[in-house]
């Protein structure tokens, strides 16, 4: 009987090779503005969280829509691009200086045998070769160790309804580790666009009003698995 | 009574104020081609302009547009629009109407999106023709337009002012 | 300047930790084939290999996959001995690594390990039966460098399988001289692993293995300065002899069977 039960558990259990049950990947965003004061020029920091995904890796991410407040805007006092070709091959120094738009860093995770291995990457923004005059950006990702490679996320000027105003889509490639492992998944994304108080560079526009409620932000994903998720936030309106 | 005399020394006065206009406007004629506007009355007329054009090339923030002007003078236009941030264009526009002749300007403009539009609003300065238009010139033209990217980026541009000639 | 040429004998050691069932895991170590190959009386087994990246002559990664079938259908008969041949002229570049102990893997875990002592990973499906049912299991390779002895390559092979049993097993592999027309050889002894009563012993259905990597890098302090090293590791040969790059791989089988394959992969094109 003991064996006939063990045997029954065993069955239930492996009908099939085993695989953890995988919790939905989901983000959430973090925006903040500084200074965070109606019609000013600021610096937008944008900070993204995944969580969930199978094994506690949450999916890799690969298309982003994000949604910001009606009236923001980026203004850019003197426009260079850098193409993303210029970018793959040479990084970051590749670029004019007057081309940047930012900075950051994030997070990478992927698994590997029975590990799972971290990566802690910088990014810099630029601006693009705009398709047509419809501005494009780029984000570089730069990983040093364990692995030195670069990554390019490129970006597109979008138009929302309302409460929203212009958005940016996002394409983030796949981040290959080591063939026949998966690829690896950003964790956390923190990059911040626009400079503080700048008038001759990059700033991000605030809007001269602002919403009952405050700024309202959003952001759609789409992830390599197919899966979807979407977040909202609002920023509270300047005192 | 005048005396005959008196008419003698007035016909000769006629004839020396005669020949001081003719001198005067043969020495006007021989310097116009040189300097017209200083040799000849200019002329103010208005300068009204419109013009569809479609795009023919684009290199990283400027378009090279290409297509018919109507209005005060008809025929080809070519619009060169270059944006220098993200909120200031520039633009360099040449009407060439087709019974003959050129004439050229350049503005400035602010620039702003709207989804999928773009619009341009700005002043214009004609500074150089040829032909029939070597001498217009102008400057405060009003300078406006919209891009339309969802048709390829075809614009649309009015121009419009006061121009002397 | 340090390269290995691979020409060893290897031995095999098999560490448990506890538990009561054991699901059996088999290790496929080796760089393979580009195509299926001959078959044993009872064994066969599809090999897939490859270079990324694919040229001569640069650090590269070796990836492969297994597949196995019994000729009667049923379950593959466990895999006792691997061994396998590279091509000539791959050679391992080992500047600026780490090594990891056995001991350190089989008390902690790979976290126990060196980052640049991570030589690569793997990972596969065991199987054994149980009443008549296939029992399937999910288990992962995690692939270190050891210290040399006597000159010469040792790898450990950390396995582990999590669901339905636990099971955590560590291998040291080590040089073995390899005959022409090949270069690098290894080979590792696996020991029969047990499962539970009554059912038969663990047996693999399929297995991948990567080792190397083109862009590895690691902080290290030069002369008191923090900069970035490059870890060349495995290099693919300068030159590809006509036909391809040849591999050649052969399996023991605890039913006393022996497998032994032979291919190529093809030569890069530019």
């Amino acid at each position: 009987m003991r064996l006939s039960t063990v045997t029954l558990a065993l069955l239930t259990l492996t009908a099939l090779p085993s695989a953890a049950l995988a919790d939905p990947t989901t983000a959430t965003i973090v925006p903040s503005l500084s200074p965070d004061r109606l019609g000013a020029h600021a610096a937008l920091t944008l900070t993204i969280h995944y969580s969930g995904g199978e094994l506690g890796v949450p999916a890799p991410v690969r298309r982003s829509v994000l949604r910001f407040p009606a009236g923001m805007s980026i203004s850019v006092p003197t426009l260079h691009s850098c193409s993303t070709r210029r970018l793959r091959t040479d990084g970051a120094g590749g670029c004019p200086a007057q081309a940047r738009l930012g900075g950051g860093h994030a997070l990478l995770e992927g698994r590997a045998g029975s590990q799972i291995i971290t990566e802690t990457i910088a990014l810099s923004a630029f601006l693009g070769s705009p398709h047509n005059l419809q501005p494009a950006f780029e984000v570089l990702g730069q990983g040093y160790t364990p692995y030195d490679q670069r990554t390019v996320l490129t970006g597109a000027v979008t138009q929302s309804d309302p409460p929203y105003g212009e958005g940016i889509t996002m394409t983030t490639p796949a981040i290959h580790t080591v063939p026949l492992e998966p690829d690896a998944s950003i964790v956390t994304l923190s990059l911040t666009v626009g400079r503080r108080h700048a008038r001759t560079a990059p700033a991000i526009v605030v809007p001269r009003s602002c919403p009952a409620g405050g700024f309202p932000f959003a952001a759609e994903f789409t992830y390599a698995d197919g899966s979807h998720s979407a977040t909202s936030t609002t920023v509270r309106c300047p005192s | 009574m005048s005396a005959p005399g008196h008419i003698h020394r007035l016909r000769a006065g006629s004839r020396l104020l005669a020949a001081a206009l003719l001198i005067s406007s043969t020495v006007g004629s021989a310097i116009a081609p040189a300097s017209a506007s200083s040799a000849r009355a200019a002329r103010t007329s208005s300068l009204n302009e419109t013009g569809h054009l479609h795009l023919t090339s684009k290199h990283n923030f400027t378009l090279n547009e290409q297509g018919t002007a109507t209005g005060t003078a008809r025929g080809a236009i070519y619009v060169h629009l270059t944006l220098v941030s993200s909120s200031r264009a520039k633009a360099e526009l040449n009407i060439y109407p087709t019974g003959g002749g050129s004439i050229t300007g350049y503005a400035t403009a602010s620039y702003r999106r709207h989804g999928s539009t773009a619009s341009f609003s700005g002043t214009l300065s004609i500074t150089r023709g040829s032909g029939s238009y070597a001498h217009i010139r102008g400057t405060g033209l009003g300078f406006n337009g919209v891009i339309q990217e969802s048709n390829k980026d075809a614009i649309t541009v009015h121009v419009n002012g006061a121009v002397s000639d | 300047m340090r390269f290995y040429h691979l020409s060893a004998w290897m031995h095999s050691t098999v560490f448990y930790h506890t538990i009561t069932h054991h699901l059996v895991t088999r290790t496929l170590i080796g760089g393979l084939l580009a195509t299926a190959t001959v078959a044993s009386s009872t064994q066969s087994i599809a090999l897939h290999a490859r270079f990324t990246p694919d040229r001569l002559g640069v650090p590269t990664n070796l990836s492969a996959t297994g597949q196995l079938a019994s000729a009667d259908g049923g379950i593959p008969s466990p895999v006792t001995k691997v061994a396998f041949y590279t091509p000539a002229g791959a050679r391992i570049d080992l500047r600026g690594a780490g090594t990891c102990t056995a001991v350190k893997l089989e008390r902690v875990g790979p976290s126990a390990c060196p980052a640049n002592s991570r030589a690569g990973f793997g990972g596969g499906v065991g199987l054994f039966q149980l009443a008549g049912e296939t029992i399937r299991e999910q288990f992962t390779v995690d692939l270190f460098l050891a210290p040399r002895e006597a000159g010469h390559l040792a790898l450990l092979a950390y396995v582990r399988a999590t669901n339905p049993a636990s099971i955590e097993l560590v291998l040291t592999a080590r040089e073995i001289k390899a005959p022409k027309p090949y270069g690098l050889g290894f080979s590792v002894e696996v020991p029969l692993i047990p499962t539970i009563p009554g059912a038969s012993d663990a047996s693999v259905e399929s297995a991948f293995i990567t080792l190397g990597s083109p862009n590895v890098a690691y902080y290290e302090t030069v002369h008191g300065k923090r900069a970035l090293q490059r870890l060349r590791g495995l290099i693919s040969p300068k030159t590809c002899p006509p036909g391809g790059f040849p591999f050649q791989s052969a399996f023991d089988f605890a039913d006393g069977t022996t497998t032994t394959a032979n291919a190529l992969i093809p030569c890069p094109r530019s």
